[in-house]
């Protein structure tokens, strides 16, 4: 047989391309629950680290079931929605615009872990943003105040090997840990300076850049401040609640976020 | 090749003919996953899976093989089996596919691969050729652990993670050498390892 006939060349890789697709999608398709359990599993140790916990896979489910006390997701208003934290568009925050009544809204969903260690109540929130050459997310631990990191944990798609990808490593994420995101009602939220003199001038706000990945630290710092300024309506509910537990009604308050408290322009605020 | 000889098909890779010390081929994986032994040894044994099976099966497929598209039919085969690869270290070694993140993708341009199959299996029949992958594979692989035991014994003090150097010697003042831990120093390690073997190897030196 001519091999080198055009109808045999192309005959031959279209056979060639069916018979890859489905050796592949078979392939794909028969691995994808296992590979779903491992991210799952890195979503929970993810969310348990930067309240403190260290876990590995393989006890990841157990502690993650035993240590989260609680996970909903709230509206911008502070209403709890029906949908399920965890399993939330993989599990992050999700905006979407709805047109209402002739009016453009931005609707967000909002999940949130409440993790107890040691006594001690955080917050988990997912983040989620942009890097230099692609996504990146992670998620923060506030603690009880609704304001102070706990810590975070950082992951990225794409970012420049031994520069902006330094973002995932403890000397900067532990650089977070402490940092107040409000100051007299205000949000502030983290700053980045290059100089780290300025750094230790701002220690309640400020961060020391990565070298050479300005790019990636300013993503970093806009996907802190944007999502957790998402969540400072519910700040209000959720410190509060706490602290105001044993006054009232303990059985219907303490977890409840909804109440009273986010104002109703707080849906133009959220989101700019 | 009148006479296919095995054994030398097996060891020329290992020695005279090592893919990264002599033909300096897949030098940028080389650098990159050899921090610690254990991705070390997930990558060799990936690469050498990958080079076998490709080997194996373009010198099956290679009297069929149209050959305006050769080079687009290996680079499909090569592309297929890192996927498969990559699908079943994230569903069984999930935390080691993370560590070997974009270099587990990047074995598709590894030159080791494109290298024997043009040189190789095309023109051999499929024995000799899984032979030649798996040789080339490991010929690859044990570089990869030299210059891995290397970088992870002096640059963190470990072997697969288990802390060796005993603390009495840090107590003594000594430190780990950082520096092992930077693509650099692989690449001076490499030619640290070429330059023995060309020193014990007489074909290997150059007039």
């Amino acid at each position: 047989m001519n091999t080198n006939s055009n109808v045999y060349t192309v005959v031959y890789s279209a056979i060639m391309v069916v018979v890859v697709a489905i050796v592949l999608t078979v392939v794909s398709v028969g691995l994808k629950p296992q590979q779903k359990i491992n991210m799952d599993n890195e979503k929970r140790i993810n969310i348990l680290k930067c309240a403190g916990i260290e876990v590995d896979e393989s006890k990841a489910e157990e502690t993650f079931n035993k240590a989260v006390v609680e996970s909903f997701v709230v509206d911008s208003l502070g209403n709890k929605t029906n949908d399920d934290a965890f399993s939330i568009k993989d599990n992050l925050i999700v905006f979407k615009t709805v047109v209402k009544d002739g009016v453009v809204k931005k609707e967000v969903k909002l999940p949130i872990f409440k993790v107890e260690n040691n006594g001690q109540f955080y917050y988990v929130v997912p983040l989620k943003g942009k890097g230099l050459w692609g996504a990146i997310w992670g998620y923060a631990a506030l603690k009880e105040d609704f304001n102070t990191i706990n810590g975070v944990v950082f992951a990225h798609a794409s970012e420049t090997p031994g520069l902006g990808a330094k973002m995932t490593e403890d000397f900067f994420t532990s650089q977070f840990v402490g940092k107040e995101m409000s100051e007299n009602g205000k949000f502030v939220g983290v700053n980045v300076y290059k100089d780290s003199k300025k750094t230790a001038e701002d220690p309640k706000h400020g961060i020391d850049a990565i070298s050479g990945s300005t790019m990636t630290t300013n993503g970093v710092k806009n996907m802190v401040n944007d999502c957790l300024q998402a969540y400072e309506p519910l700040k209000k509910t959720l410190s509060s609640t706490s602290a105001s537990a044993p006054a009232v009604d303990n059985t219907d308050t303490v977890s409840e976020p909804v109440p009273d408290a986010p104002a109703a322009d707080s849906t133009q605020n959220v989101i700019k | 090749m009148a006479q296919t000889n095995y054994s030398d098909i097996f060891k020329n890779p290992l020695s005279l003919n090592n893919p990264i010390t002599v033909q300096v081929l897949g030098i940028c994986s080389a650098l990159a996953v050899t921090v610690e032994l254990q991705p070390a040894i997930v990558m060799a044994i990936s690469v050498t899976v990958v080079t076998a099976f490709s080997n194996l099966i373009i010198s099956l497929m290679r009297n069929t093989i149209p050959s305006r598209i050769r080079i687009i039919v290996q680079l499909v085969v090569v592309a297929s089996l890192v996927i498969l690869v990559d699908q079943i270290l994230k569903a069984f070694m999930y935390n080691l596919d993370k560590a070997l993140s974009v270099y587990i993708g990047l074995i598709i341009t590894n030159c080791i691969v494109m290298g024997r199959l043009e040189a190789f299996a095309l023109g051999n029949k499929p024995v000799p050729a899984l032979l030649d992958g798996i040789a080339n594979g490991a010929g690859y692989g044990i570089i990869l652990v030299i210059v891995a035991f290397v970088r992870e014994l002096l640059g963190s003090g470990s072997l697969f993670g288990f802390k060796v150097i005993p603390q009495a010697l840090y107590d003594l003042g000594y430190s780990n050498c950082g520096i092992m831990l930077n693509p650099p120093m692989a690449l001076i390690l490499i030619g640290i390892v070429i330059w023995i073997q060309r020193s014990k190897m007489k074909e290997l030196q150059e007039k």
